[in-house]
Protein backbone atom coordinates (compact mmCIF):
# COMPACT_ATOMS: atom_id res chain seq x y z
CA UNK A 1 0.00 0.00 0.00
CA UNK A 2 2.85 2.35 0.85
CA UNK A 3 4.19 2.27 -2.70
CA UNK A 4 0.74 3.12 -4.04
CA UNK A 5 0.54 6.06 -1.69
CA UNK A 6 3.98 7.17 -2.87
CA UNK A 7 2.52 7.26 -6.38
CA UNK A 8 -0.07 9.67 -5.03
CA UNK A 9 2.72 11.72 -3.41
CA UNK A 10 4.48 11.94 -6.74
CA UNK A 11 1.24 12.84 -8.50
CA UNK A 12 0.36 15.72 -6.15
CA UNK A 13 3.97 16.90 -6.25
CA UNK A 14 3.82 17.35 -10.02
CA UNK A 15 6.02 14.38 -10.90
CA UNK A 16 5.27 12.34 -14.00
CA UNK A 17 3.56 9.10 -12.95
CA UNK A 18 2.24 6.04 -14.73
CA UNK A 19 -1.43 6.49 -15.59
CA UNK A 20 -2.43 2.96 -14.67
CA UNK A 21 -0.60 3.17 -11.37
CA UNK A 22 -2.37 6.33 -10.30
CA UNK A 23 -5.73 4.87 -11.33
CA UNK A 24 -5.06 1.83 -9.15
CA UNK A 25 -3.93 3.99 -6.26
CA UNK A 26 -6.99 6.17 -6.43
CA UNK A 27 -9.34 3.22 -6.79
CA UNK A 28 -8.59 2.44 -3.16
CA UNK A 29 -10.55 4.54 -0.61
CA UNK A 30 -7.40 4.82 1.51
CA UNK A 31 -5.58 6.28 -1.50
CA UNK A 32 -8.28 8.87 -2.03
CA UNK A 33 -8.33 9.77 1.65
CA UNK A 34 -4.55 10.11 1.61
CA UNK A 35 -4.67 12.47 -1.35
CA UNK A 36 -7.30 14.69 0.27
CA UNK A 37 -5.29 14.84 3.50
CA UNK A 38 -2.13 15.74 1.58
CA UNK A 39 -3.97 18.64 -0.07
CA UNK A 40 -5.37 19.76 3.28
CA UNK A 41 -1.90 19.71 4.82
CA UNK A 42 -0.56 21.80 1.97
CA UNK A 43 -3.37 24.29 2.26
CA UNK A 44 -2.89 24.59 6.01
CA UNK A 45 0.83 25.27 5.56
CA UNK A 46 0.20 27.89 2.90
CA UNK A 47 -2.45 29.65 4.95
CA UNK A 48 -0.06 29.73 7.88
CA UNK A 49 2.66 31.19 5.65
CA UNK A 50 0.30 33.92 4.54
CA UNK A 51 -0.75 34.73 8.08
CA UNK A 52 2.84 34.79 9.35
CA UNK A 53 4.01 36.85 6.42
CA UNK A 54 1.23 39.35 7.08
CA UNK A 55 2.15 39.50 10.79
CA UNK A 56 5.84 40.06 10.00
CA UNK A 57 5.06 42.73 7.41
CA UNK A 58 2.71 44.50 9.80
CA UNK A 59 5.23 44.45 12.63
CA UNK A 60 7.99 45.77 10.36
CA UNK A 61 5.69 48.47 9.03
CA UNK A 62 4.73 49.47 12.55
CA UNK A 63 8.31 49.67 13.72
CA UNK A 64 9.36 51.60 10.63
CA UNK A 65 6.52 54.14 10.85
CA UNK A 66 7.97 57.64 11.38
CA UNK A 67 6.93 59.72 14.39
CA UNK A 68 4.12 62.17 13.70
CA UNK A 69 5.18 65.71 12.80
CA UNK A 70 3.57 67.31 15.83
CA UNK A 71 5.61 65.01 18.07
CA UNK A 72 8.86 65.99 16.32
CA UNK A 73 7.97 69.71 16.61
CA UNK A 74 7.08 69.33 20.29
CA UNK A 75 10.36 67.50 20.99
CA UNK A 76 12.40 70.26 19.31
CA UNK A 77 10.53 73.03 21.20
CA UNK A 78 10.96 71.31 24.55
CA UNK A 79 14.67 70.74 23.97
CA UNK A 80 15.20 74.39 22.96
CA UNK A 81 13.31 75.69 26.00
CA UNK A 82 15.21 73.31 28.25
CA UNK A 83 18.55 74.46 26.89
CA UNK A 84 17.57 78.11 27.34
CA UNK A 85 16.41 77.59 30.95
CA UNK A 86 19.56 75.64 31.81
CA UNK A 87 21.69 78.41 30.37
CA UNK A 88 19.85 81.05 32.39
CA UNK A 89 20.18 79.14 35.65
CA UNK A 90 23.78 78.05 35.42
CA UNK A 91 25.31 80.82 33.31
CA UNK A 92 28.05 83.12 34.84
CA UNK A 93 28.94 86.64 33.77
CA UNK A 94 31.90 86.92 31.47
CA UNK A 95 35.17 87.78 33.24
CA UNK A 96 36.27 91.45 33.19
CA UNK A 97 38.87 92.36 30.66
CA UNK A 98 42.27 92.84 32.27
CA UNK A 99 41.41 91.20 35.55
CA UNK A 100 44.23 89.10 36.96
CA UNK A 101 43.88 85.38 36.69
CA UNK A 102 42.50 83.75 39.77
CA UNK A 103 45.48 81.50 40.27
CA UNK A 104 48.76 80.68 38.64
CA UNK A 105 49.98 77.16 38.66
CA UNK A 106 53.71 76.80 38.77
CA UNK A 107 55.29 73.47 38.20
CA UNK A 108 57.29 72.44 41.22
CA UNK A 109 60.44 70.39 40.76
CA UNK A 110 60.19 67.00 42.25
CA UNK A 111 62.76 64.65 43.50
CA UNK A 112 62.51 62.78 40.25
CA UNK A 113 64.16 65.75 38.55
CA UNK A 114 67.07 66.94 40.79
CA UNK A 115 67.93 70.59 40.40
CA UNK A 116 71.59 71.10 39.31
CA UNK A 117 73.86 73.28 41.41
CA UNK A 118 74.09 76.93 40.33
CA UNK A 119 77.18 77.91 38.38
CA UNK A 120 76.67 81.73 38.45
CA UNK A 121 74.62 83.81 40.76
CA UNK A 122 73.24 87.04 39.45
CA UNK A 123 71.97 89.52 41.97
CA UNK A 124 69.63 92.22 40.93
CA UNK A 125 69.41 95.40 43.00
CA UNK A 126 66.55 97.80 42.81
CA UNK A 127 67.12 101.46 43.80
CA UNK A 128 64.25 103.76 44.14
CA UNK A 129 64.99 107.19 42.64
CA UNK A 130 63.30 110.37 43.89
CA UNK A 131 64.58 112.50 41.06
CA UNK A 132 62.97 110.91 38.17
CA UNK A 133 59.31 111.16 37.39
CA UNK A 134 56.61 112.68 39.55
CA UNK A 135 56.47 116.31 40.43
CA UNK B 1 18.78 44.51 -12.86
CA UNK B 2 21.72 42.07 -12.90
CA UNK B 3 21.39 38.29 -13.11
CA UNK B 4 22.24 37.93 -9.44
CA UNK B 5 19.64 40.52 -8.44
CA UNK B 6 17.02 38.82 -10.57
CA UNK B 7 17.91 35.45 -9.06
CA UNK B 8 17.70 36.82 -5.51
CA UNK B 9 14.36 38.53 -6.16
CA UNK B 10 12.90 35.35 -7.64
CA UNK B 11 13.86 33.15 -4.69
CA UNK B 12 13.83 35.48 -1.70
CA UNK B 13 10.36 34.50 -0.48
CA UNK B 14 10.95 30.78 -0.85
CA UNK B 15 14.21 30.92 1.08
CA UNK B 16 12.66 33.00 3.84
CA UNK B 17 9.65 30.69 4.16
CA UNK B 18 11.88 27.62 4.39
CA UNK B 19 14.24 29.21 6.92
CA UNK B 20 11.41 30.50 9.08
CA UNK B 21 10.02 27.00 9.39
CA UNK B 22 13.42 25.50 10.12
CA UNK B 23 14.73 28.00 12.69
CA UNK B 24 11.36 28.99 14.13
CA UNK B 25 11.84 32.74 14.64
CA UNK B 26 11.07 35.23 11.88
CA UNK B 27 13.89 37.54 13.02
CA UNK B 28 16.53 34.81 12.76
CA UNK B 29 15.07 33.68 9.45
CA UNK B 30 15.37 37.21 8.10
CA UNK B 31 19.03 37.44 9.18
CA UNK B 32 19.80 34.04 7.68
CA UNK B 33 18.03 34.95 4.44
CA UNK B 34 20.22 38.03 4.17
CA UNK B 35 23.28 35.88 4.82
CA UNK B 36 22.22 33.43 2.09
CA UNK B 37 21.90 36.18 -0.51
CA UNK B 38 25.08 37.86 0.67
CA UNK B 39 26.89 34.60 -0.11
CA UNK B 40 25.10 34.33 -3.43
CA UNK B 41 26.15 37.85 -4.40
CA UNK B 42 29.76 37.13 -3.38
CA UNK B 43 29.97 33.79 -5.15
CA UNK B 44 27.79 34.62 -8.13
CA UNK B 45 25.10 32.32 -9.44
CA UNK B 46 26.71 29.18 -10.92
CA UNK B 47 26.30 28.35 -14.58
CA UNK B 48 23.69 25.63 -14.39
CA UNK B 49 20.13 24.97 -15.36
CA UNK B 50 17.35 26.32 -13.15
CA UNK B 51 17.09 23.09 -11.16
CA UNK B 52 20.79 23.11 -10.37
CA UNK B 53 20.72 26.75 -9.34
CA UNK B 54 17.79 26.31 -6.98
CA UNK B 55 19.33 23.20 -5.45
CA UNK B 56 22.59 25.13 -4.95
CA UNK B 57 20.74 28.05 -3.34
CA UNK B 58 18.81 25.85 -0.94
CA UNK B 59 21.92 23.89 -0.05
CA UNK B 60 23.41 27.17 1.16
CA UNK B 61 20.22 28.01 3.05
CA UNK B 62 20.03 24.55 4.58
CA UNK B 63 23.67 24.56 5.71
CA UNK B 64 23.31 27.99 7.27
CA UNK B 65 20.15 26.91 9.07
CA UNK B 66 21.80 23.75 10.37
CA UNK B 67 24.83 25.75 11.59
CA UNK B 68 22.50 28.22 13.23
CA UNK B 69 20.75 25.44 15.13
CA UNK B 70 24.01 23.68 15.91
CA UNK B 71 25.58 26.84 17.32
CA UNK B 72 23.32 26.57 20.31
CA UNK B 73 20.89 29.18 19.15
CA UNK B 74 18.21 26.62 19.67
CA UNK B 75 14.91 26.71 18.01
CA UNK B 76 12.53 28.61 20.31
CA UNK B 77 9.57 26.63 21.53
CA UNK B 78 6.54 27.01 19.36
CA UNK B 79 4.16 29.60 20.73
CA UNK B 80 1.15 27.91 22.23
CA UNK B 81 -1.97 29.94 22.58
CA UNK B 82 -4.43 29.43 25.40
CA UNK B 83 -7.34 27.37 24.16
CA UNK B 84 -9.76 30.26 24.67
CA UNK B 85 -7.60 32.60 22.62
CA UNK B 86 -7.07 30.33 19.63
CA UNK B 87 -9.45 31.04 16.79
CA UNK B 88 -10.64 27.94 14.98
CA UNK B 89 -8.65 28.89 11.87
CA UNK B 90 -5.41 28.97 13.86
CA UNK B 91 -5.99 25.74 15.73
CA UNK B 92 -4.72 23.61 12.88
CA UNK B 93 -1.77 25.97 12.28
CA UNK B 94 -0.61 25.58 15.89
CA UNK B 95 -1.08 21.80 15.83
CA UNK B 96 0.70 21.67 12.48
CA UNK B 97 3.73 23.55 13.83
CA UNK B 98 4.01 21.13 16.75
CA UNK B 99 3.61 18.13 14.46
CA UNK B 100 6.29 19.38 12.05
CA UNK B 101 8.65 20.03 14.97
CA UNK B 102 8.15 16.44 16.11
CA UNK B 103 9.27 14.94 12.77
CA UNK B 104 12.75 13.38 12.50
CA UNK B 105 15.25 16.04 11.32
CA UNK B 106 15.82 14.76 7.80
CA UNK B 107 12.16 13.96 7.18
CA UNK B 108 11.24 17.46 8.35
CA UNK B 109 13.86 19.01 6.13
CA UNK B 110 12.73 17.13 3.04
CA UNK B 111 9.10 17.94 3.77
CA UNK B 112 9.82 21.67 4.25
CA UNK B 113 11.95 21.90 1.13
CA UNK B 114 9.00 20.48 -0.76
CA UNK B 115 6.10 22.28 0.88
CA UNK B 116 7.52 25.69 1.78
CA UNK B 117 10.15 26.14 -0.93
CA UNK B 118 8.40 24.16 -3.65
CA UNK B 119 11.52 22.24 -4.70
CA UNK B 120 11.14 19.25 -6.98
CA UNK B 121 12.33 15.81 -5.88
CA UNK B 122 15.52 16.19 -7.90
CA UNK B 123 16.22 19.59 -6.35
CA UNK B 124 15.58 18.27 -2.84
CA UNK B 125 17.93 15.35 -3.49
CA UNK B 126 20.66 17.72 -4.68
CA UNK B 127 20.10 20.30 -1.92
CA UNK B 128 20.07 17.78 0.91
CA UNK B 129 22.58 15.39 -0.66
CA UNK B 130 20.24 12.41 -0.48
CA UNK B 131 19.40 9.77 -3.08
CA UNK B 132 16.17 10.39 -4.95
CA UNK B 133 14.53 7.29 -3.50
CA UNK B 134 15.33 8.46 -0.03
CA UNK B 135 13.64 11.79 -0.78
CA UNK B 136 10.50 9.99 -1.94
CA UNK B 137 10.32 7.75 1.10
CA UNK B 138 11.11 10.50 3.61
CA UNK B 139 8.50 12.76 2.13
CA UNK B 140 5.92 10.02 2.28
CA UNK B 141 6.86 9.16 5.85
CA UNK B 142 6.59 12.79 6.90
CA UNK B 143 3.14 13.12 5.35
CA UNK B 144 1.96 9.93 6.96
CA UNK B 145 3.23 11.08 10.37
CA UNK B 146 1.56 14.48 10.03
CA UNK B 147 -1.64 12.83 8.89
CA UNK B 148 -1.63 10.53 11.89
CA UNK B 149 -0.98 13.39 14.31
CA UNK B 150 -3.42 15.85 12.77
CA UNK B 151 -6.17 13.43 11.75
CA UNK B 152 -8.91 15.11 13.76
CA UNK B 153 -7.96 18.66 12.71
CA UNK B 154 -7.73 17.62 9.07
CA UNK B 155 -11.15 15.96 9.26
CA UNK B 156 -12.62 19.17 10.65
CA UNK B 157 -10.96 21.15 7.94
CA UNK B 158 -12.19 18.82 5.25
CA UNK B 159 -15.72 20.00 6.00
CA UNK B 160 -14.77 23.40 4.55
CA UNK B 161 -13.78 21.73 1.30
CA UNK B 162 -10.44 21.04 -0.30
CA UNK B 163 -8.63 22.59 -3.22
CA UNK B 164 -5.67 21.63 -5.31
CA UNK B 165 -2.64 23.86 -4.72
CA UNK B 166 0.92 23.74 -6.00
CA UNK B 167 3.57 23.46 -3.28
CA UNK B 168 5.82 26.33 -2.30
CA UNK B 169 3.40 29.16 -2.74
CA UNK B 170 1.47 31.19 -0.24
CA UNK B 171 -2.27 31.01 0.00
CA UNK B 172 -3.49 33.92 -2.10
CA UNK B 173 -0.50 34.02 -4.46
CA UNK B 174 -2.69 32.67 -7.22
CA UNK B 175 -5.33 35.32 -6.78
Amino acid sequence: MSSELEIIDAFIDGQRVDGEAIKRALADPEGRAYMVDAWLLREAIQEDETRTSHAVTTSVARSAKPAPRWLVAAAITVSLLGAYATGRLTGRPAPLVGAPPAATVVAQPTSAFPVPAATRVIQLEFHASNTSGGD
Amino acid sequence: MTDVERFCAAHHDGVFRYLRRVVGAAESARDLTQEVFLRVSRAGVPEANDIGQRAWLFRIARNLALNHLRDGRRRPPTVTFGSAAVPATQELAVALSHAIDALPDLDRDVFLLRETAGLSYEEIAAASELPLESVRSRLHRARQALRATLGHSLALREQRGVRCLPAGTRDGDDR
